[in-house]
């Protein structure tokens, strides 16, 4: 294959070649290629790529996100609750300082 | 030479500052949308501290009590997220987007659905320590970023890219949070032991506290508000801090850091006294 420098645009033979897209291996030139997420596609991968995107919005996405975020929520009632039986598991005298009263006591 | 690769406004001690003169700065509907949702949780969870290490009858309502907690920490998560939009809008130089219902549940439902792992995640996370920087910057960043990504991935995705970029600068800056968090808890407990002395000294005020001596510091509920008080006054600078890394690492992308100076440089130029007289 030619190098970059020798190629032309697929769309505009006239012009010279600013770019390969990595998609399609086309050549192209610096009017037929864009930047996406970080790399250079041509205007009908793009199109593709947009396209391939918007089909996946599937109604149950929807249903699966609000599934989650139910999910999250359990999570956060599950934490919450465990931290509760954690604070009911220790003792009473730790809670209200009485078991520092005695230390403190000895102390004075 | 060799040349620099530091960019400028992103050194460690340059973000605190900005974060500083941002949260400074922030007009007061910012500052209520952050309270609207912290200050209840906080509220909530001292009365659920004391309610489960003293009441009575705590066993039987632990699980109401965990439901309430629970849904009072994803209504703090969504006030917060909405607190790091409006400062990243402020940090763009533009005005806030209009939160439409579209807006709002998907803000929600992201919130909703990343934010609870945290709790789980981030405490474990400190246990074994090495990875904290790392999860810690990722939950901040899923706030931070405040649910811009349509999908859970996009936002997942967004959030660890920017928990991976510059390390050292995310390592140094908890460091510093951990420490100004530190010297402000030690405030807290000062301001908290002096406050009712200070009250029989001055107004003649005598209250449980003072009766009770050095008692009413050593329970444990103490100690919780202490940490509560730390949290509310720590937490806006450290959302302000990551909304900072985020708002600099999308820029390199967006170039909206640019756009917001050009912004800040054209805004003069158009009040300037030459233009304002020449429309008079």
């Amino acid at each position: 294959m030619l190098p970059l420098a020798q190629q032309h645009c697929l769309n505009h033979p006239a012009r010279e070649a600013a770019a390969q897209c990595p998609q399609c291996r086309h050549f192209f030139c610096r009017e037929c290629i864009t930047e996406h997420d970080d790399r250079i596609l041509c205007a009908v991968c793009l199109r593709q790529l947009s396209q391939a995107a918007g089909a996946r919005r599937h109604p149950l996405r929807a249903l699966g996100r609000a599934g989650l975020a139910v999910a999250g929520l359990l999570t956060a009632v599950l934490f919450f609750y465990s931290v509760g039986q954690l604070l009911l598991l220790i003792p009473a005298a730790y809670h209200d300082g009485t078991l520092w009263k005695s230390f403190w006591s000895a102390v004075e | 030479m060799k040349p620099s690769n530091r960019e400028p406004g992103q050194g460690v001690i340059e973000v605190v500052e900005e974060a500083v003169h941002l949260l400074r700065g922030a007009p007061l509907q910012l500052h209520a949308a952050y309270a609207a949702g912290t200050l209840p949780f906080v509220l909530a969870f001292l009365y659920f501290w004391a309610d489960m290490s003293r009441g009575a009858f705590a066993r039987q309502h632990a699980a109401l009590g965990a439901a309430g907690m629970g849904l009072l920490f994803l209504w703090m998560k969504c006030w917060q997220a909405v607190f790091a939009a409006a400062l990243r809008s402020r940090m763009a130089g533009h005005a806030a987007a209009r939160w439409t219902i579209r807006s709002v549940a998907r803000l929600t439902l992201t919130q909703m659905a990343l934010q609870p792992s945290g709790l789980f995640a981030v405490p474990l996370a400190l246990a074994l320590l090495l990875p904290f920087p790392w999860v810690y910057s990722f939950y901040q960043n899923l706030t931070a970023a405040g649910g811009e990504e349509g999908d859970l991935g996009g936002a997942c995705k967004t959030a660890a890219f920017q928990a991976n970029l510059r390390p050292g600068q995310c390592f140094l800056l908890l460091c510093i949070l951990l420490l100004f968090a530190f010297l402000v808890w030690i405030n807290t407990v000062v301001a908290m032991a002096m406050l009712p002395s200070l009250l029989r000294m001055l107004f003649g005020v005598d209250t449980a506290f003072t009766q009770a001596g050095i008692h009413s510091v050593l329970n444990s509920t103490y100690l919780a508000c202490s940490f509560a008080l730390t949290y509310i006054f720590v937490d806006p600078l450290v959302k302000t801090v990551f909304v900072l890394r985020c708002f600099y690492a999308q820029s390199v992308r967006s170039g909206d850091d640019l756009k917001a100076e050009l912004v800040r440089l054209r805004a003069p130029s158009l009040n300037s006294p030459a233009l304002l007289a020449s429309r008079q």
